[in-house]
C-alpha cells in the first residue's frame, strides 16, 4: 500500500471505512491537503465517521454490505468503459497486468456449465513446449496470430527456469511477440448459458448468463473454455447484447450486481452509485490510474472481508490505478510493514543458528486452543456454493483446518501428539531416517496430528509467553473462551458446545464431552503496564517503557526508519525485552545442560510462499489421509527438517551471530544472496565473541543496540551494497535488469546511531513492491507495472479468478456479494434473563480507538479524562429513546458468548441498528459486575468469537500460501449481534475475593 | 529572605520610586520565579518513537531533566519531500503525547509479579527439589494447578526477584521440553514492525529451543483471494 504522501498524489480519492483523522492522525494531512488542489474526495462510512466531514460526498452503506457497493460500481464501470467506450488505457493495462485474457476451463454441474479451472500449459499437446512445471503455467490467446500461447509470468515461470517469469508480453516458449486477447466476443465458437453462484438471497442461487466461449480439445475430448475478461463482465451481469436470463436492460432493473440492486442491499442511493462509478473510472481514465481508495478496519473485520476487498480491488484492476503513483489500494490495518524484514529474520528465528523455525497461525492456534470450535455454530452448508463437492457440506469449520494443517498448506502448533524429540529416538532406535519414520508412522496412524485432538492433554499448549501484546485485552476474540478453556478461570461463557446442542460433531477431530480446561501450564507476560493481559498472568516481568530501551520502528505510512532510544535507564526493577528474554536463555541454558543437553527436534514447516513449496497440488486437493494421494513430506504433507539442538548452548547462541549467515547466506521473498562481507563488517562493528565454545570468534550481539545493527547491516533497505544484490538476484529470476533501482545508494549504510541523529529514508528493495526514490512516492505494484516484475500469483497477473478448488467450493471464484453470515448468539439470550428494562438488539461494531490506539493509552489518565473515563459503548438516539436510555447510562451488552458492562453514549453519528464500541478498553478501568453473569463485566471481545474460513487456510498454491506474518485464518468479529440492556443495579463488587463464585445463570 | 520575613516587611517592602512614583523598586526575593523559568528548561533530548501498533511511528522528542522523564514532543527534522509535495512533520497525536504519563504512573510493573499462591507452592517444593522437578511437583499435580490456574485474573500477585522467577521460566520451559516437547511452548507478539528487536528478542529465544511462535500481524484480518500487495 502507498504511504500516505501519495494521497497528495491521487486526482480521485475515496476513503472507504478507514477514519483517517482518528485512527491515521499524523497522515490526515496529506487527506486534507490534497483537497487544496482540487482532487475530489469520496467518504464512505456506515456510521458519521471524523473522516466523513472531509467528504465531497458521503455514501453510508448499511454495515457490512460494501461489497454489494462495490459490485455496483464495478457494474456501472465495465458498463460503459469497457463495454460501451471502451478506455484504450484500461484495454492496454487489463491485457498486461490482470488476469482478463487467462483462459478458465468450464465444466458441467448438474446440467449447467460453470467456470472451472484455468487453462494450464499441461493441458495441450506436448505441454505447448514447456518442460518445466506446465502444470504451472496458464494460458492465453494471442490476438495477432490466434494461437493459444502460455505468456511469461505466471508461477511456473518463476521456478525450476530463470529468466521469462516477468510481465513482458512474449509467449514464454519462443519468446516472440503476443497480445492476449481479452474477449472471444466476435470470434466465438458459441455463445452458451454458464451458471454463476448467487449468495444475495433474493434471487436464484445460481445465475445463468450467456458468455461467448470458444471449444478446444483437451486430452481427447472437448472442453469450453473462455477469458476472466468475459466471465468477469457476464457476472457483474453486463449487458453485451447477447440476450439471455438474467440480463438487467438497465441500471434499474432489480438484477445482480446492478446499482439499483445495490440500492436494494446495501442503501446507497442508486444515483450516487453511478455518479462515484462514473467519476472514479473517468479519472483514471484521463490520468492513467490516479483514482485511489483508502480503507481499513471496517471493511476488514467481517467473515466476508474477501468479497469486499476483491469488490474494490476490483475497481482499481479495471481502471488501471494499481501500481500507478496516486492510484491504487492504500489500505491500512496494522502497522505491518516490517522495512528491513530480510536483515531482521535471522536475528528474529535464530535462522543463523538452525534452519527452519517454527511458526504458527494464530487465529487458527487460539480457535483450537480456546475450544471456540466447540462452540461453532456456522456450518459449512450456509457458506458453501451451490456448485460444491456435496461431502464439505457435513464438515465443520474445524475439519477444514485440521485438513489443511495435513496437507502441509497451515502450519501446526503442537505439531504431533508425540513429542518431536522421541519421535527421532525412536527412528534412531529402530535404524530408521527419523523423516522416514515420522511418514510412516504419520500414515499408519500411529503418530497423529495434534490438531485433530485439542481437548488431548498430550496436545495442550503448555507454556506460553506474552510480550509486546494484551492478548486478553485487546486482540484475542473470544475472551471468555480464553478464560474457560486456556486458563480454566472464572468466565462468562454463556453458551452450551455443540454437544450439549446436540449438534453434529466436527469428523476429523476427536470429540470429549467435556472439554478441557487450563490447557496452559504457565503464563508470563512481559508489559511495562499492568494489562487486562498481566492480570490474568501467572507471571508479570516488567519490560521497560519506549523511552527506557533501544529498538528500531517502521511504518507503512512513511519511507523513514526511526529508532527508540533510552532516554533514561529501565526504571525500578524493569528491564528491555532484549534483556529479559536474555537473563531466561541464560537461566535455561543452565537448567538445561544438566537436563537436555543435545537433543534432535523433528520440525514441520508447511509449503511456504515464495519458495519452491508453493507449487504444492497444481489442480485437485487430495488428501493423503484418504488415499488419493502418496504423502510425500513438502509436497502433499508438510516438509520435515531434523534440528540438532545443544541446549545447555542456548545463552551463546541467543548472544552471538551464527555461522549458517556465511554458510548458507542470506535472502527472503524468493531470492538469496551472499552475506559474507556483512557478516565480516559485524564482527568489526559489534567486535567477537573472545569466550571459549560454539561462538568463538562470531559477531557479538550482546545489547539491543548490537541488535539493530545486525537488522541494519544485512538488510537491503539500509545497506545499499546488499540492496544492489537483492535486486541483482531478482534480474537473475526475471531476465530483466533492476540493479539502477539501487546503484545510486549502493553505499549508503544505514546505522543506529544515524536514526538517532535524524530519520532517514530507506533504500528501495525487492522485499517490496515499491519504491523510495525522488521521483515517486512508495506505492505497492508500482515495481510490478514498472519494472515487469510479476505479482506472485498463479498467473502471474493480479487475479479477478481464483481457481483454487476451495475457492470454487465456497463460490469465490469471482468477486459476489455474501452478506454477514449469521452467528446464532442472540434467540438463546434474547428474555431469559429479564431485569425489567428494554432489551435492544444490535449489530456489534467495534472500531479503532479515538483516545488510544488498541488498548494503550486507554487506562491512561490523560486520555480517561478526554473520554468518558471508562468502558463507553454508542447507540442511536431512536433505540435509547425506545430502550429508556439516556447519555451515560450504565447498559449491560451480552450474547451466548459473555457479556460486559459499559456506559452509553446516545449520538446522531450512529445510525439505527448498531451499537458501537470502541474497542479494547481495558477491564481494569471502572468495569462493575454484570448482571447476567454475575462476575466482573468483560471487553469488547467478551462478547464475540471467532470464526474461520476456509478459504483462508488453502496453501501450497502460489499466491494461496503460508508465509510469516500475511497468511491464515482471520477471526472476524463484525458479524456479531449483541443485547442491549439498561442496568438495574450497578454493582462494583469491592469485596473480598469469591472464589467458587456462581455465575448468575445457568448454561 | 525568606518569604515568612517578606510578609512581615509587606509594608516596607517598596525602597524607592521613579518615574514619579509609577514604578517602584524593591527588594523581595524572587527566587520563586525560578519554578516557572525551569519549568520548560531540561538536561537533555533523547529521540524515541512509540512502539504501539497505529502505523504512526512519529519520531519524538523526549526531554529529560534531573535524570527524570518530563515530557514530549514532535519532532521536526524530517528530511524534506520534494517540490510540489507537503512535507511529512509534523506527525504525532494527543495518544503519543501522553505517554510520559505511563512511565511513573501507578500503572506502571515495577517489579516481577508473581501469583501469590504458586510462589508460596515453588518455595515450598524447592526446599526438596530442583527447579524441573519442583515444576513438574506443581504443574501436572491436578489440585496443585487448580489452585493457581483457578484464580488467574483474581489479584493475588506479590513481588518476586528475577533470579526466583526466572529460574522458575526456565523450568517450566526444560520440563516442558523433556515431557511434552518444545512445540509445546509457545510465543504471542504481534506487528514486529512496532519495535523489532524487542519482538526478536523472544521469537529468538523461542527459536532456539525449538518454540513455536505466532505473530499476529496486526489488527488486519488478512482477506485471501486478493492479490497480494506490499
Amino acid at each position: 500500500m502507498p504511504e500516505s504522501a501519495d494521497w497528495y498524489n491521487s486526482t480521485y480519492l475515496m476513503v472507504w471505512g478507514s477514519n483517517v483523522p482518528q485512527t491515521r492522525t499524523p497522515d490526515a494531512h496529506f487527506y486534507t491537503e490534497v483537497r487544496y488542489k482540487g482532487t475530489k474526495t469520496v467518504a464512505v462510512s456506515s456510521d458519521y465517521g471524523e473522516m466523513v466531514k472531509f467528504g465531497d460526498i458521503w455514501l453510508a452503506p448499511k454495515q457490512g454490505t460494501d461489497a454489494a457497493l462495490a459490485l455496483a460500481m464495478g457494474h456501472v464501470i465495465l458498463s460503459e468503459f469497457h463495454n460501451k467506450n471502451r478506455s484504450e488505457y484500461f484495454d492496454t493495462y487489463c491485457r498486461q497486468y490482470n488476469d482478463h485474457p487467462m483462459l478458465v476451463m468450464l465444466k458441467e454441474h448438474d446440467g449447467k456449465l460453470i467456470a472451472d479451472r484455468y487453462l494450464r500449459a499441461s493441458d495441450l499437446t506436448g505441454n505447448m513446449g514447456q518442460d518445466n512445471n506446465p502444470e504451472w503455467k496458464t494460458v492465453v490467446y494471442d490476438e495477432n496470430t490466434g494461437y493459444l500461447v502460455a505468456p511469461n509470468g505466471s508461477i511456473g515461470f518463476r521456478w525450476g527456469q530463470s529468466g521469462a517469469w516477468n510481465l513482458e508480453m512474449r509467449d514464454g516458449y519462443s519468446g516472440k511477440d503476443v497480445k492476449p486477447q481479452l474477449t472471444l466476443l466476435g470470434n466465438e465458437d458459441e455463445i452458451v448459458e454458464v451458471a454463476f453462484p448467487y449468495f444475495g438471497g433474493d434471487q436464484d442461487d445460481l445465475l445463468a448468463r450467456n458468455m461467448p466461449v470458444k471449444i478446444i480439445s483437451v486430452g481427447g475430448r472437448d472442453v469450453r473454455i473462455a477469458t476472466v475478461y468475459d466471465l468477469t463482465l457476464a457476472n457483474y451481469g453486463v449487458d453485451r447484447g447477447l440476450g439471455g436470463p438474467n440480463l438487467p436492460t438497465s441500471y434499474d432493473d432489480n438484477v445482480p450486481y446492478t446499482p439499483a440492486w445495490a440500492e436494494k442491499h446495501c442503501g446507497v442511493p442508486r444515483a450516487d452509485i453511478i455518479t462515484v462509478a462514473r467519476e472514479f473510472a473517468d479519472n483514471a481514465d484521463k490520468t492513467h490510474g490516479k483514482s485511489m481508495v483508502i480503507l481499513g478496519a471496517a471493511l476488514n473485520h467481517w467473515y466476508h472481508n474477501d468479497m469486499i476487498y476483491r469488490g474494490i480491488i476490483n475497481l482499481l484492476m479495471m481502471c488501471g490505478c494499481i501500481g500507478q503513483s496516486g492510484g491504487g489500494w492504500a489500505h491500512y490495518v496494522g502497522q505491518e510493514k516490517l522495512r528491513p524484514q530480510t536483515g531482521w529474520a535471522p536475528l528474529a528465528f535464530g535462522l543463523d543458528w538452525h534452519r527452519p523455525s517454527r511458526q504458527m497461525n494464530s487465529t487458527s492456534y487460539f480457535y483450537a486452543h480456546t475450544s471456540q470450535w466447540r462452540h461453532e455454530k456456522l456450518a459449512a452448508s450456509e457458506i458453501l456454493s451451490p456448485t460444491a463437492n456435496k461431502d464439505l457440506g457435513d464438515y465443520r469449520l474445524i475439519d477444514f483446518n485440521v485438513r489443511a494443517e495435513r496437507m502441509g498448506w497451515l502450519p501446526s502448533a503442537p505439531q504431533l501428539d508425540v513429542n518431536p524429540l522421541e519421535i527421532t529416538k525412536a527412528a534412531d532406535a529402530a535404524g530408521i531416517d527419523p523423516i522416514k519414520y515420522a511418514v510412516e508412522q504419520i500414515k499408519s496412524g500411529a503418530i497423529k496430528f495434534a490438531c485433530e485432538d485439542p481437548d488431548n492433554p498430550k496436545n495442550f499448549p503448555r507454556n506460553m509467553f506474552v510480550w509486546r501484546s494484551n492478548l486478553l485485552g485487546s486482540s484475542g476474540k473470544g475472551h471468555e473462551y480464553f478464560l474457560k478453556y486456556l486458563l480454566g478461570t472464572q468466565n462468562a461463557v454463556l453458551g452450551p458446545d455443540l454437544g450439549e446442542l446436540g449438534e453434529a460433531k466436527p469428523k476429523e477431530v476427536v470429540w470429549h464431552d467435556k472439554g478441557a480446561e487450563g490447557k496452559l501450564d504457565l503464563l508470563v507476560t512481559l508489559d511495562f503496564r499492568m494489562s487486562t493481559t498481566c492480570l490474568y498472568s501467572d507471571i508479570v516481568l516488567p519490560s521497560s517503557t519506549w523511552y527506557e530501551k533501544d529498538d528500531l520502528n517502521t511504518s507503512d505510512m512513511h519511507p523513514f526508519i526511526h529508532p527508540l532510544s533510552e532516554a533514561v535507564q529501565p526504571l525500578w526493577e524493569s528491564k528491555s525485552d532484549w534483556d529479559i528474554y536474555k537473563t531466561i536463555a541464560k537461566k535455561f541454558s543452565e537448567i538445561a545442560a544438566i537436563h537436555l543437553g543435545t537433543q534432535k527436534d523433528l520440525v514441520m514447516t508447511p509449503l511456504m510462499h515464495d519458495t519452491p513449496s508453493e507449487l504444492g497440488q497444481s489442480m485437485a486437493v487430495r488428501d493423503w489421509k484418504k488415499g488419493e494421494v502418496d504423502a510425500i513430506p513438502g509436497k502433499t504433507m508438510p516438509s520435515m527438517t531434523v534440528v540438532t539442538r545443544d541446549y545447555g548452548d542456548t545463552y551463546k547462541k541467543f548472544t552471538a551471530l551464527g555461522p549458517l549467515l556465511t554458510k548458507i547466506g542470506n535472502g527472503g521473498k524468493g531470492i538469496s544472496w551472499n552475506t559474507e562481507d556483512e557478516v565480516q563488517q559485524l564482527a568489526e562493528l559489534n567486535y567477537t565473541v573472545t569466550e571459549e565454545g560454539v561462538a568463538k570468534g562470531l559477531p557479538r550481539i550482546e545489547s539491543a543496540i548490537d541488535a539493530c545493527e545486525v537488522i541494519l547491516m544485512l538488510a537491503p533497505e539500509t545497506n545499499g551494497q546488499v540492496a544492489v544484490k537483492a535486486w541483482k538476484a531478482l534480474s537473475k529470476i526475471t531476465g530483466r535488469d533492476h540493479t539502477h533501482l539501487a546503484l545510486p545508494r549502493e553505499d549508503d549504510k544505514i546505522r543506529f546511531r544515524d536514526v538517532v541523529a535524524q530519520p532517514r529514508k530507506i533504500i528501495s528493495s525487492p522485499t517490496w513492491s515499491g519504491l523510495e526514490s525522488e521521483h515517486v512516492s512508495y506505492n505497492a505494484g508500482y515495481t510490478n507495472v514498472h519494472e515487469l516484475i510479476p505479482w506472485r500469483t498463479l498467473t502471474g497477473r493480479q487475479q479477478f479468478y481464483q481457481d483454487h478448488q476451495w475457492m470454487l467450493d465456497f463460490g469465490e471464484g469471482l468477486c459476489v456479494y455474501k452478506p454477514p453470515v449469521d452467528t446464532k448468539t442472540i434467540a438463546p439470550m434474547l428474555g431469559k434473563t429479564p431485569n425489567g428494562n428494554h432489551e435492544l438488539v444490535l449489530n456489534w461494531i467495534t472500531p479503532h480507538q479515538k483516545w488510544g490506539i488498541h488498548s494503550t493509552y486507554t487506562d491512561n489518565l490523560r486520555m480517561l479524562t478526554l473520554s468518558r473515563g471508562g468502558p463507553h459503548v454508542w447507540v442511536s438516539e431512536i433505540e435509547a429513546k425506545q430502550a429508556g436510555l439516556v447519555d451515560n447510562d450504565w447498559v449491560e451488552v451480552f450474547n451466548v458468548n459473555g457479556t460486559l458492562t459499559a456506559r452509553v453514549v446516545v449520538s446522531q453519528r450512529v445510525p439505527k441498528g448498531m451499537c458501537l464500541m470502541y474497542h479494547a478498553q481495558e477491564k481494569i478501568i471502572n468495569v462493575p459486575g454484570a448482571e447476567v453473569s454475575g462476575f466482573r463485566g468483560g471487553i469488547h471481545n467478551s462478547v464475540t468469537r471467532t470464526i474461520t474460513k476456509p478459504t483462508h487456510m488453502i496453501g501450497g498454491y502460489a499466491q494461496l500460501a503460508y508465509g510469516f506474518n500475511y497468511y491464515g485464518t482471520v477471526g472476524s468479529n463484525r458479524d456479531e449481534y449483541v443485547i442491549v440492556r439498561k442496568m438495574k443495579k450497578v454493582d462494583w463488587m469491592e469485596g473480598p475475593l469469591v472464589e467458587q463464585r456462581n455465575q448468575g445463570v445457568t448454561t | 529572605m525568606s518569604h515568612f520575613l517578606d510578609r512581615l516587611t509587606f509594608f516596607k517592602k517598596t525602597v524607592s520610586e521613579f518615574s514619579d512614583g509609577h514604578g517602584a523598586v524593591s527588594n523581595e526575593d524572587r527566587s520563586w520565579e525560578n519554578a516557572y523559568r525551569s519549568r520548560w528548561q531540561h538536561d537533555k533530548v533523547v529521540r524515541s518513537t512509540h512502539g504501539v501498533n497505529c502505523t504512526g511511528s512519529c519520531s519524538w522528542k523526549i526531554f529529560v531533566k534531573n535524570g527524570l522523564i518530563t515530557w514530549e514532543i514532535q519532532q521536526t527534522d524530517y528530511p524534506r519531500t520534494r517540490a510540489d509535495l507537503p512535507n511529512h512533520e509534523p506527525r504525532g497525536c494527543p495518544r503519543g503525547a501522553s505517554y510520559s504519563w505511563y512511565v511513573y504512573s501507578a500503572q506502571r510493573v515495577k517489579y516481577p509479579l508473581i501469583r501469590g499462591r504458586l510462589m508460596e507452592m515453588w518455595r515450598e517444593a524447592r526446599k526438596s527439589m530442583d527447579p524441573v522437578d519442583a515444576w513438574k511437583s506443581i504443574s501436572q499435580n491436578p489440585e496443585k494447578a487448580r489452585r493457581y490456574k483457578s484464580i488467574r485474573g483474581q489479584g493475588g500477585f506479590v513481588r518476586a526477584k528475577w533470579d526466583e522467577v526466572t529460574e522458575m521460566i526456565a523450568a517450566a520451559n526444560v520440563f516442558t521440553i523433556k515431557e511434552f516437547g518444545p512445540d509445546r511452548i509457545y510465543g504471542f507478539s504481534p506487528i514486529p514492525a512496532m519495535s523489532m528487536v524487542s519482538y526478536a528478542a523472544g521469537s529468538r529465544y523461542m527459536s532456539l529451543i525449538g518454540g513455536g511462535g505466532a505473530s499476529r500481524p496486526t489488527c488486519r484480518n488478512r482477506p485471501t483471494g486478493t492479490t497480494r500487495l506490499i
